[in-house]
């Protein structure tokens, strides 16, 4: 991972998935950096543990008070807390809360050490060793051992469960004969006692550390899942240093509340209770934190943002920042018009995307993001030239277009207003478009995409923050995004030759390679990265935020004037 | 059904509920048909959008979507009989549960925006009465006129933002009780005080000139009561058949409130279930909310039948 | 001889007719097109202009399009919601209550059951629906409409084509041999026409409304045509900026109200007056 402009952090990074790691340089690494001036504050009467708070992952925390509660305002209209089964926000991004893992994203998408304690790499990258921290706790009172881990990382790629995250254990020793059934569990994962977990590879893989960072290979325990049932999707439970207190549906609400047994617990978390709060209405969630009644809404509309920058008192707890979700709109390669390369970049050419900036939008030009791995400065975007496009379309032979538009998640109001920019765009060049607002997502729609429009938007909120997860959904053959029908099997090739490439720099460069064929092949109209406007209240403190968690609830703390 | 109605009510009750049945049949088809044509792709909606093209196709095999239509419909119609409404994939349980748990809500709703209509408008409509003909009397007709046609969900919006946001005296949408009750309530029964004050602004007139008036005013019996008890009853007849009328509109009505102030009753399930294709739980919505209208119009029929004498 | 220049009447004719007007020839009465984004539509900041700046009377939108243009415009697709589906609407109802009314039997029972139906579902559910499944195109929306209210009329008239069809002179023109279509264009229709036109008024502001509020959810035309109920709906989210939700919730107001003092003067100056024929 490529730190953007925008993340200031020191080159120690980059160390990363170079060279196998030993238990020294790995904190080494962590308390690089900076967790400085960790305050010692003792837990709430229980026993000390023998945690060095340099270990412990994350941003940075210091001078915070235990205690209090905050609220955290969604607008999604349903929740599901397994997390092989959050594919919402306000789900997803708080899984953090109730569930750790092996590994943890800190800032930067840096996976560091959590729930292990130490890690051993062999010699040829293929044998991952972790030792488990002792007292790892789940919240209905079981110590978590090895085997738990073993088990919620097979369950997360079982054939079963057909979950997203299923195909980033493709490197793990016998992943083939698991996946089609002919053994019954993973081979290449092995618990040989209660604090060591092994993992071992058939072939490198450079972002073992931080698939293992994400959510759903968190670890579970099996007891709970299985007694639960679906009960589980929303009563999680998990080792996390916030464990379920309630759940209301009728009320939209969730409460979570301080795990006295957290690994961590003589540090973190601050809060006493969060409040999880979803089905409320972009339109109002700002207006709820400015009266003090939610604390954070990440889902401030850009059409606000304005007036908020204008408020001194509101501008400093403002923040707009880049995200992981990719949004583009896929052209529907299968007929015409845009089979022909020349139409799809004329289209891109055609439009000004820096239009959309207004509307939420990061208009990169790019596919990746800038944080990405794979991003480069040099790739050759698409630069607002109407007359080229006009020349590309007489070339082309086509005249008289007209296309079909569909546009998806419409009560989002931001993706209408960026469709009828791209229309009048087109309409300059002399393509005419028929709009048509769809409230559901594009994703359940499918495959019917193709049969039904020309052109229509899509967002991809990469969950694991590396590019190899682009490559299998977006623009690889039969991907999970890829409606339009795009196939290019030498991409498809190197996209998975990069998978285990080992040095970073070649990484980079092979990445950067498919995003300039794809610039060039321009089966999308390429437009951005969203931007994340969050606002939050004046009693939140040490807000941090980072691209792949979002946010980090065990580290923020209150304070009540 | 005024007219209808007025002659079963001397003819059994079996007729009337044989009516009923045959009404929620059709109810029930209709319901059917459309959901079923509805555009989806029910195996992507259980997967997530993250699912591979190869994880879809196990999953379309087994929620058996390649059956005939005729053989679903009589599936249908079977676990309908016995109140088993499916499983809702977007909230992930079963509809009928998330449908006992909303119902109240709308219910509430609907019966605090009556209430408010009721006593706003009669209060009104009583007050034009008696000044028949003032300055009051004009201003709430035009005041009455105006406001029937403001669009709800505008007058919602603007209610959010000045009472809500601006001056604080109430929460910013969502359910809490009593607090988050007022402004949605407001909203949906405000168009109902426009006519409720004009029927009982007819029936007071009528009344206050009507010789029995007249006659007990000549006993010496306080004329407020009088005038009170005999609008009252007057006023019920009517008003009651419009409420009936009214109901599918105001639950109808109830969908924009509720997607304006995010209230978790009904018509937001409904509207929510739209827009993720959630056949199930439509079509659950659908049925239990024309179950809902169709028996309060039979109890609001049979209280006006009581109430208007001159019906009988 | 209802008097035809009372105020209310007056009023109710200059506002429908300055609606009528704008829906007509909106080219002739609109500045800009309203739907280009003008290059000094938006602030530097990237904010819709307020009304009176720029020279922009009613201000501009997110887009940077002309506010004023876009309300005139959006009077095209209220007025087309008023009149069409509306007229489709009772052709039916009237079609359905001539068949139950004159028919009798069972024939009368399953269209009146039928009828009973669609008064019990929720039909703003069921327009979502219906405009799910088939798009969104206007045509669909006009029929959507049409199918979702037809059943109002239906009942009442219903019952007015049974009370003529027993009438005397019925009986009377039966005994002398005429048909059945003379019958019902001689002595029925006339009949109903009355109570069609108090239903046609009334019911106009009614179709607006209705469009609007599936227009705001998503449900009614299609961007980037104005229409007032995508106006709101693209205005929610800019409470910052309230003439973006005044002006389109005004002009949808004007339209209802003055319908309304059309179908006021309608339903009173007609043989149906007090029997709450209303919607």
């Amino acid at each position: 991972m490529i730190p953007g402009d925008h993340d200031k952090l020191p080159c120690a990074l980059t160390l990363v998935a170079e060279v196998p790691m030993t238990r020294r340089q790995l904190m080494v690494g962590a308390s690089a950096l900076g967790l400085v001036g960790v305050s010692m504050v003792p837990g709430k009467g229980l026993a000390q543990s023998a945690i060095d708070p340099a270990t412990i992952p994350g941003p940075a925390w210091a001078g915070g008070t235990m205690g209090g509660r905050a609220i955290n305002v969604w607008g999604d209209t349903s929740v599901d807390f397994d997390p092989l089964l959050a594919y919402g926000r306000a789900d997803y991004y708080n899984l953090s809360n109730f569930f750790r893992g092996l590994t943890f994203l800190s800032v930067g998408a840096e996976p560091q050490l959590d729930l292990a304690e130490t890690l051993d790499i062999s010699a040829d990258g293929l044998v991952y060793t972790f030792t488990l921290r002792d007292g790892i706790m789940f919240h209905h009172g079981r110590k978590a051992v090895a085997e738990d881990f073993r088990w919620s990382i097979e369950r997360a790629v079982s054939p079963e469960k057909a979950s997203w995250v299923q195909g980033f254990m493709t490197s793990v020793a016998g992943y083939d004969a698991f996946l089609t059934g002919e053994a019954p569990g993973l081979v290449g994962l092995a618990a040989p006692d209660d604090r060591t977990f092994v993992i071992t590879l058939a072939k490198p893989d450079a972002r073992l550390l931080s698939i293992l960072g994400i959510p759903p290979f968190y670890v579970l325990p099996r007891d709970e899942v299985e007694r639960l049932g679906d009960e589980f999707l929303t009563h999680p439970v998990g080792t996390g240093p916030y464990r379920f207190l309630s759940y209301d549906s009728a009320n939209s609400q969730m409460i979570a509340a301080r795990y006295e047994d957290y690994i961590y617990r003589d540090y973190l978390p601050y809060l006493d209770e969060i409040e999880l709060r979803w089905n409320v209405t972009a339109d109002i969630q700002y207006l709820q934190v400015i009266r003090e009644d939610a604390d954070l809404s990440m889902g401030v509309p850009s059409s606000v943002v304005p007036d908020i920058l204008a408020d001194p008192a509101l501008a400093e707890r403002f923040t707009a920042q880049n995200s992981l979700d990719v949004n583009w709109w896929p052209l529907n390669v299968t007929r015409a018009p845009f089979n022909d390369i020349r139409v799809r970049q004329a289209v891109n050419l055609a439009f000004d995307r820096a239009r959309s900036a207004i509307f939420g939008m990061n208009p990169t030009g790019h596919l990746f993001p800038p944080s990405l791995l794979g991003f480069s400065d040099t790739a050759p975007v698409y630069l607002h030239d109407p007359d080229r496009a006009r020349a590309l379309l007489a070339e082309a032979g086509v005249s008289d277009l007209e296309l079909r538009i569909g546009i998806f998640g419409a009560t989002s109001g931001q993706n209408v207003r960026i469709a009828q920019l791209i229309a009048q765009d087109l309409e300059a060049v002399g393509i005419r478009s028929v709009l048509e607002q769809r409230q559901e997502s594009a994703y359940d729609v499918g495959s019917m995409l193709s049969e039904e429009y020309d052109m229509w938007n899509m967002g991809w909120g990469m969950g694991l923050p590396d590019p190899s997860e682009l490559a299998a959904s977006l623009f690889g053959t039969g991907g999970a995004a890829n409606f339009g029908g795009y196939s290019n099997p030498a991409i498809d090739a190197k996209a998975l030759e990069a998978i285990g490439m080992t040095d970073r720099a070649a990484r980079a460069q092979a990445y950067s390679e498919i995003e300039a064929e794809l610039l060039t092949e321009a089966p999308f109209l390429f437009l951005g990265v969203a931007q994340l406007n969050s606002l939050r209240s004046s009693r939140l403190q040490n807000f941090t935020y980072d691209s792949a968690l979002w946010t980090y609830w065990d580290r923020y703390w209150v304070v009540d004037a | 059904m005024i007219a209808l109605t007025v002659r079963q009510s001397a003819a059994p009750i079996v007729r009337r509920i044989g009516a009923m049945l045959l009404t929620l049949w059709f109810v029930l088809t209709l319901t059917f048909v459309l959901t079923f044509a509805i555009p989806t792709d029910p195996a992507r909606a259980v997967a997530g959008p993250k699912a591979t093209q190869e994880q879809l196709e196990t999953i379309r095999l087994s929620l058996r979507l390649d059956e005939p239509m005729a053989v679903q419909y009589v599936r249908y119609l079977a676990s309908a009989a016995v109140l088993d409404l499916g499983y809702s994939h977007s909230q992930r349980r079963p509809v009928s549960d998330i449908l006992l748990e909303r119902l109240p809500y709308t219910a509430l709703l609907a019966v605090s925006a009556i209430m408010f209509q009721l006593i706003v408008g009669g209060a009104l409509g009583l007050w034009a009465a008696v000044r028949s003909g003032g300055l009051f009397d004009k201003v709430v007709f035009v005041g009455a006129l105006v406001v029937v046609a403001l669009p709800q969900f505008w007058v919602g919006l603007v209610l959010l933002f000045v009472f809500g946001f601006k001056l604080g005296w109430f929460p910013l949408g969502g359910a809490s009780l009593p607090e988050g009750l007022v402004l949605p309530a407001l909203t949906l029964g405000l168009a109902g005080v426009a006519w409720t004050s004009r029927i009982v602004r007819a029936t007071a007139s009528e009344a206050l000139a009507s010789n029995i008036v007249l006659g007990l005013r000549g006993r010496g019996i306080a004329p407020r009561r009088i005038v009170l008890k005999h609008v009252v009853r007057l006023a019920a007849g009517p008003i009651l058949s419009v409420l009936a009328l009214d109901l599918g509109l105001l639950l109808g009505g109830a969908v924009l409130v509720e997607a304006v102030f995010g209230w978790p009753g009904m018509g937001n399930t409904a509207f929510q279930a739209l827009q993720q294709k959630d056949l199930p739980l439509i079509m659950g919505s659908v049925i239990v909310g024309s179950i809902f209208v169709l028996v309060i119009n039979a109890l609001l029929d049979t209280a006006r039948v009581y109430l208007d004498p001159r019906t009988r | 001889m209802p008097r035809l220049f009372r105020p209310d009447i007056m009023v109710g004719c200059v506002i429908v007719g300055a609606f009528a007007l704008c829906a007509v020839a909106p080219g002739l009465l609109a500045p800009h097109d309203p739907l280009q984004s003008l290059p000094d539509g938006l602030t530097a900041a990237g904010a819709p202009r307020p009304p009176g700046d720029g020279g922009f009377i009613l201000g501009t939108d997110a887009l940077g399009r002309d506010l004023l243009s876009r309300v005139i415009y959006g009077a095209r697709v209220a007025v087309l919601m008023a009149v069409v589906p509306n007229l489709i609407a009772l052709m039916v109802a009237t079609l359905i209550a001539l068949t139950a009314g004159y028919g009798r039997g069972w024939l009368e029972a399953v269209l009146m059951r039928m009828t009973e139906s669609f008064l019990v579902l929720p039909l703003f559910l069921i327009a979502m629906a219906v405009i799910a499944t088939f798009g969104s195109s206007t045509t669909t929306v006009v029929l959507t409409l049409a199918f979702v209210t037809w059943s109002y009329p239906a009942r009442v008239l219903h019952g007015e084509v049974r009370r003529l069809a027993t009438s005397l002179h019925v009986e009377a023109a039966r005994s002398l041999g005429a048909g059945v279509m003379r019958i019902t264009l001689r002595h029925i229709l006339p009949h109903l026409t009355p109570l069609l036109v108090v239903y046609f008024t009334m019911n106009a502001a009614y179709m607006v409304m209705l469009e609007a509020g599936l227009a705001f959810l998503g449900f009614g035309v299609q961007p980037p045509t104005p229409s007032w109920g995508l106006m709101l709906a693209d205005a929610r989210d800019q409470f910052f900026r309230p003439w973006l939700i005044i002006v389109p919730g005004v002009s949808l107001a004007l339209l209802c109200i003055g319908f309304s003092l059309f179908g006021n003067a309608a339903e009173q100056n007609s043989p149906f007056h007090g029997r709450r024929v209303m919607l």
